[in-house]
């Protein structure tokens, strides 16, 4: 076996050395990282922005409908939460805001309802949280950069650490 | 052994015509800088920021890179004293290598030592895909870069080999040059496989 010498390298310094050395490789080289990782910022940005966007949408439609509802039966007179019909959609584990915006009835209890929309939302909340978790600190920045600048929600941070999590590979 | 950082400290400095790849673009003289300092390395990836925040209105470390730069030079070229080597063009860093002073142990039997890559990195304008679907202005950059890192093993006597541990994504790279995998995601090149690399017989 031939171990690489000194000598090697002033060969390696000749033009048609590079040239060869090229032409073999020609076909390999190292992948876009950054699109890669653009591209996946982008997927959770989406995903998270139609979330809160739901979520508003719902609670615009409720505010609605309740300043209807009020100005036809006053919350006074409104019957008590124990007799409220069971509205599965008002479910905590309820997924889709969009159905329960469209749902058709709407609770008479508002305080109950109130309740159970509160509940919904940390649900969600907490799905959206889990992804964030898994994020990086620069990741995570770029995402709150990302959900202002297209859906204008803004992301409460937490306090920044220094350094929170250093790079796990290292060759790219 | 003659230290890795030793022969760094030469800052020997080579040239070489790279192709461009975009259209109508002329070839690159490229210079290989050898033992950047922080300074000189921070400056190299400012270039790399003011791409990035005029193709994506972002600055590097916020949608480009895996890594935090600004940790890496403070961390590995300031403290720990990792030697770096830059491509240089048109007055822009195209690529950049940094690896570790102290060698480590082969995961192989022989338990050899190897010379440590810390990180390769290529210039955003030279990615495979390049940005914005554009393509790479120098294609082969990471082929370059680890010729240089088998040329730095053998100025430390260490007959071109190399260990390195591997980003996920680029795993097929290292497996293309037919680097041995020794571990999960580390990679190494033996003396052998470093000159098959490098294209000399063994």
């Amino acid at each position: 076996m031939r171990k690489l010498s000194k000598k090697d390298l002033e060969h390696l310094d000749k033009p048609e050395s590079l040239d060869r050395f090229s032409d073999r490789w020609k076909d390999v080289d190292l992948p876009d990282f950054g699109q890669d990782r653009l591209d996946r910022l982008e997927k959770l940005v989406e995903k998270i922005g139609k979330d809160v966007q739901k979520v508003q949408r719902s609670i615009n439609e409720l505010d609605r409908r309740a300043s209807t509802e009020d100005s036809i039966n006053p919350p006074a007179q409104k019957p008590l939460a124990s007799s409220t019909p069971n509205f599965p959609w008002l479910e905590p584990n309820a997924t889709d805001w969009r159905d329960i915006a469209a749902g058709g009835s709407i609770p008479w209890d508002w305080e109950a309802a109130n309740k159970v929309f509160g509940e919904a939302l940390s649900q969600r909340a907490l799905g959206i949280q889990s992804s964030i978790n898994s994020l990086t600190a620069l990741e995570l920045s770029e995402l709150q950069r990302a959900l202002e600048e297209k859906f204008g929600v803004t992301m409460q941070s937490e306090p920044e650490t220094q350094g929170t999590k250093p790079p796990k590979k290292r060759n790219a | 052994m003659a230290s890795p950082s030793d022969t760094a400290s030469k800052r020997l400095v080579r040239t070489y015509a790279l192709r461009n790849n975009w259209p109508g673009g002329r070839d690159l003289h490229a210079e290989v800088r050898e033992g950047l300092d922080p300074q000189q390395v921070e400056s190299a990836i400012s270039n790399w920021r003011v791409y990035w925040m005029a193709a994506f209105g972002r600055p590097v470390g916020q949608g480009d890179d895996f890594w935090d730069w600004t940790e890496i030079i403070r961390e590995k070229v300031g403290e720990a004293g990792c030697p770096a080597t830059g491509f240089f063009a048109d007055g822009l860093c195209q690529g950049i290598l940094i690896w570790n002073p102290i060698p480590v142990e082969s995961k192989l039997p022989h338990r050899e030592p190897r010379l440590f890559v810390e990180y390769l990195a290529k210039a955003p304008w030279n990615r495979m895909n390049g940005t914005n679907g554009a393509r790479s202005r120098v294609k082969r950059m990471g082929p370059l870069l680890m010729r240089e890192a088998v040329r730095a093993s053998v100025l430390a006597d260490l007959d071109g080999a190399i260990q390195l541990e591997a980003e996920e994504q680029a795993v097929n790279f290292y497996r293309d040059i037919n680097m041995i995998e020794v571990a999960d995601l580390l990679f190494e090149f033996d003396e052998d496989r470093a000159a098959l690399f490098l294209g000399l017989s063994v």
